[in-house]
């Protein structure tokens, strides 16, 4: 990714997932992202950020939750750290043995992004934090 | 995600109580992840388990793409209207 322009650090806090949902929709309306993109951005950011939440509530972390955006030629391209859930990396066949409510909701959210964005990436940092990336198209 | 534990636990509540035909009014929700999915969907297994259902009510082209592209849209009888599911009044 290049590098972010564009960057905003919440609290670990599940009441502030709507303001990384509001960053990045008005960074995406600023670039000119058609409305349908936009919704469909604030629902990815959503999951990945929550991801990031959980991650971290995990750990017992209080580190913020960052999002990080560079706008590119023709992409914006968001990145947010420990965004991935290791139910993403996991197999197939793991993912079919019964599971929790939450862990139904890391992969319905995995699922989704993946729909919306195909180009979804995790990166695997030295940490281990599974940071989680992808981006969206900018109309000309 | 900072919501959907108030609606577990609303469900929960009601199917503590024996109800278990339940109306999810999501008229009024402005948005929905997979968080609030799961437990629509951990409310749906909870009152199958006592032969309910659970239906939502539904008008949001937000709300309604995301039950689309999760295939939920073929899990729940989502309506316009209470009195769509219940009769007018």
């Amino acid at each position: 990714m290049e590098e972010p322009e564009f960057s905003l650090e919440i609290p670990v806090n599940a009441a502030f997932i709507n303001t990384v949902r509001l960053f990045a929709a008005a960074l995406a309306r600023h670039f000119g992202c058609e409305e349908l993109a936009v919704n469909d951005l604030k629902l990815a950011i959503s999951e990945a950020a929550t991801n990031s939440l959980i991650n971290k509530m995990a750990e017992g972390s209080t580190t913020p939750i960052r999002v990080l955006v560079a706008a590119g030629v023709d992409r914006l391209n968001f990145l947010v750290e420990e965004g991935g859930a290791e139910e993403m990396a996991a197999s197939s066949e793991q993912q079919d043995e019964e599971v929790s409510t939450d862990q139904m909701a890391r992969i319905l959210g995995l699922e989704l992004i993946r729909t919306l964005f195909p180009d979804l990436g995790l990166m695997r940092q030295d940490d281990g934090r599974l940071d989680l990336r992808f981006s969206i198209p900018l109309t000309s | 995600m900072y919501t959907a534990p108030r609606l577990r636990e609303e469900i929960i509540d009601q199917v503590t109580k024996g109800r278990y035909n339940l109306i999810v009014d999501l008229e009024g929700v402005e948005f929905m992840d997979s968080t609030g999915l799961a437990v629509l969907v951990g409310g749906l297994k909870r009152v199958k388990e006592h032969e309910g259902a659970l239906e939502l009510i539904c008008t949001s082209d937000q709300i309604l793409r995301v039950l689309s592209l999760t295939g939920l849209n073929k899990v729940f009888p989502i309506h316009s209207s209470v009195d769509a599911v219940t009769g007018p009044k």
